[in-house]
């Protein structure tokens, strides 16, 4: 067996090793059978995330995409003059315009009143 | 059928937090146990892979399956994560190696961590360290992203020969440094 068919097994040996078919490998020699056991010995170090932190983690990523799309919604809303009411930040302005432009009525109607009176 | 879309990604009948939700469940141990690898401890692998999801969810809109299958994505992520770690703490392999071969490959900081290496795994991630960081690399994303060879070479650049010259050469060199 050519060094290079050689490898080529031990390749698909690892990858068998860590798909969980060890008693699928086949065909190994001393060489290979060595670095086989390797193999298992840094398979057997893999750590998997917690639950705790893998479910954490998942909530947070969801939340901020959630607010991600929130704003990139309100950032495409069309600007519609009726809907101006509706908008928290200008419910106050609206407010003061309507007192002013009612006030600046009284004024014209007693400005009105005194001249023909 | 409804169709939803995330940026070029599209799949029929699912809002964003679906698609990206199963994403995560199928890609977050790999990602983990392949940053594990590389920086020796939970709470250091914990915050990367934070890092790294955080990342893709933001780029997530401009992610095209076209160019790339979501694990070459993700693990590009993950790996420009890990260097700019190294690089932020200022820590380049050289250095990660001098402090592993004085104790471990990095100071285990958390007690699940410092209980659970045995002499034989504290001698296997000194090994691990003696390695250049390209071999380390491709060690990582074998073992740690339980990747095939193609799907490493779509990572890294290499040519999917190369990769398994490099893997076998690598496994042959850590078993030496094993039976010193």
């Amino acid at each position: 067996m050519t060094d290079s068919e050689k490898d080529r097994r031990l390749l698909e040996n690892i990858d068998r090793l860590l798909a969980g078919k060890e008693n699928e490998i086949t065909g190994t020699d001393e060489d290979s059978r060595t670095v086989l056991n390797t193999a298992k010995k840094l398979a057997s170090v893999r750590k998997k995330p917690s639950k705790e932190f893998s479910a954490n983690l998942k909530a947070e990523l969801i939340h901020r995409l959630a607010e991600q799309e929130r704003k990139e919604r309100s950032d495409k809303q069309p600007f519609l003059f009726w809907e101006l009411s509706r908008r928290t930040m200008w419910q106050g302005t609206v407010s003061a315009l309507i007192v002013v432009a009612i006030a600046i009525i009284i004024f014209l109607i007693s400005v009105f009143l005194n001249r023909t009176g | 059928m409804a169709m939803k879309t995330t940026g070029n990604f599209t799949e029929s009948g699912s809002s964003t937090a679906e698609v990206f939700g199963r994403l995560y469940e199928r890609h977050l141990q790999g990602v983990f146990q392949y940053i594990y690898y590389r920086v020796g401890n939970r709470v250091t692998a914990e915050d990367l892979t934070s890092d790294v999801f955080s990342k893709a969810l933001a780029a997530f809109s401009r992610y095209n399956p076209e160019k790339a299958a979501f694990l070459t994505w993700i693990f590009s992520i993950a790996r420009n994560t890990i260097i700019d770690y190294y690089r932020r703490r200022g820590k380049e392999m050289q250095l990660l190696k001098e402090e592993t071969e004085s104790r471990t490959l990095v100071s285990p900081q958390s007690p699940e961590d410092e209980a659970s290496r045995t002499e034989e795994t504290q001698k296997l991630y000194q090994c691990l360290a003696k390695l250049r960081p390209n071999e380390q690399e491709l060690i990582s994303l074998k073992f740690g992203g339980e990747m095939t060879n193609r799907e490493i070479a779509g990572i890294t650049g290499l040519s999917e020969s190369n990769v398994g010259t490099i893997l076998c050469r690598t496994m042959r060199k850590l078993r030496d440094y094993l039976e010193q």
